[in-house]
């Protein structure tokens, strides 16, 4: 049966800069495709008057090509409309966004991050580059030259940590704001700034998944802004020691340039995993890395029989990077373990003598019996309720295969 | 996203797959460590 396919309402579709493909994005379901010419040009053509006829005619002149209609229809089907970008009778699955976020909370909205972003957006100007490189000499220097590694061994106490903690909040509020900044001084809407954990690490986070219709090069520039910020709160800390003489704010500023260094690993989704992904213009990379050990995983799993199917150098890169990764949430899960070690792994002993006392004698069942229980305790639930979350994720997870890829 | 009961992967022929590109991009949330966080936390516990 032919029919009229049509765009949905709010469907944005705009060329990615120096890249030969364009960004769509639907803002309702808040989705986001990265697609070539042939399909964009489709697309164009998608107006609710064509039918899938007529449509097939048009890309096939224009192409040069003898796509059957069987197959225009079942793109349209099968891999537009799920992507919500056509208007559907179907229901739609709206996803989760950002699945890999545990007990997420909104705590700065875009309305607000929009306001406080236009101060900052005078940061980022076309010497930056220079500017970071300077900075960070200048205080390499100034650390080399004002502090010991006895002194560092004497300011890294748990009273010296416990102090810096506000400034840690502070410094991660900076970092998320540095993105959302390049984000909108690049012209795209950036969204909330919130917090939740990721591997079971609290962190703070930025939306700036506008960010795709951007250049490789700007986007280098959103990924590494949280880090800039974090660089210029610890050049402010050591003007300040400077004039004052006081010496928590030269240790806090090495603290705070110490703690943004893990933001550069980029096997997981850190700042150095988005300066990788930009880097090598490659989007996706961890489910791609999945795949890849997936395919060689059966490949293997069928006495390897058929073609080994790592055969370019990306393959190759993709399935280390997936070794690797996998490596690395093991040695974050297990640091977080360590950290909390005692509370956590005696924590289902702890738990069942409450729930005997509980039973056995219901009456010690008082406001501050509970209250105690929960507060000793709070480390350990909050990693059992993220265990749970993870596990629940991992045996919940859909097979997705209706996009077509490259 | 996807629609229900869409859970099998879509075949197309070899000239389709030349032809036309689609890949959904995922959520790029930006986040910090706030790897500082995680000692304090621990200092936490062992203070209170």
């Amino acid at each position: 049966m032919d029919y009229t396919p049509e765009l949905e309402d709010d469907v944005f579709i705009s060329q990615i800069e120096n890249e030969p493909y364009s960004f769509v994005h639907q803002a309702n379901y808040d989705v986001r495709l990265r697609v070539n010419a042939q399909t964009h040009y489709l697309l164009q053509l998608i107006d609710g008057e064509k039918t899938i006829s007529e449509l097939t005619t048009l890309v096939n002149n224009h192409f040069n090509q003898n796509i059957s209609k069987q197959e225009i229809d079942r793109f349209i089907k099968n891999t537009l409309e799920p992507s919500g970008i056509l208007k559907t009778s179907r229901e739609i699955i709206k996803k989760e966004r950002a699945p890999y976020l545990n007990l997420r909370m909104t705590l700065i909205p875009h309305s607000i991050v929009s306001k406080i972003t236009r101060y900052f957006q005078f940061l980022f100007f076309d010497q930056l580059w220079y500017v970071i490189g300077t900075l960070l000499v200048a205080l390499g220097v100034m650390y080399a030259s004002t502090i010991s590694f006895h002194d560092i061994s004497h300011f890294l106490t748990p009273a010296h940590i416990l102090s810096y903690f506000p400034l840690a909040l502070g410094s991660c509020i900076a970092h998320e704001l540095g993105h959302a900044s390049a984000c909108e001084k690049f012209g795209m809407r950036a969204g909330s700034i919130g917090f939740g954990f990721y591997i079971f690490i609290p962190v703070f986070y930025a939306d700036v998944s506008n960010a795709w219709s951007l250049s490789s090069r700007k986007r280098v520039i959103i990924d590494i802004a949280g880090m800039y910020f974090q660089l210029l709160i610890s050049c402010i800390l050591v003007i300040i020691y400077s004039i004052s003489a006081n010496e928590w704010m030269l240790y806090a500023s090495l603290v705070n340039i110490i703690s943004f260094l893990p933001n550069l690993n980029p096997f997981v989704r850190y700042d150095g995993y988005w300066i990788l992904s930009d880097l090598l213009g490659m989007n996706n990379i961890i489910q791609k890395a999945e795949k890849s050990f997936k395919q060689t995983l059966a490949w293997f799993l069928d006495k390897m029989n058929g073609e080994f199917p790592i055969k370019t150098t990306t393959d190759k890169f993709l399935l280390s990077y997936f070794l690797v990764n996998k490596i690395m949430v093991v040695v974050l899960l297990l640091t977080f373990v360590v950290f909390n070690g005692h509370s956590v792994s005696y924590f289902p002993y702890r738990f069942w003598n409450f729930l005997s006392a509980l039973i056995m004698k219901p009456q010690v069942l008082s406001f501050n019996f509970l209250k105690t229980f929960i507060i000793d305790n709070l480390v350990s639930i909050l990693f059992y309720i993220l265990l749970f979350n993870f596990i629940k994720k991992i045996l919940t997870r859909k097979k997705s295969g209706t996009i077509l890829e490259q | 996203m996807k629609i229900e009961n869409e859970k099998t992967p879509v075949e197309y022929s070899a000239k389709m797959q030349e032809l036309f590109y689609v890949e959904e991009l995922e959520d790029r949330f930006e986040m910090a460590t706030a790897a500082a966080i995680v000692p304090n936390l621990a200092c936490w516990e062992i203070n209170f």
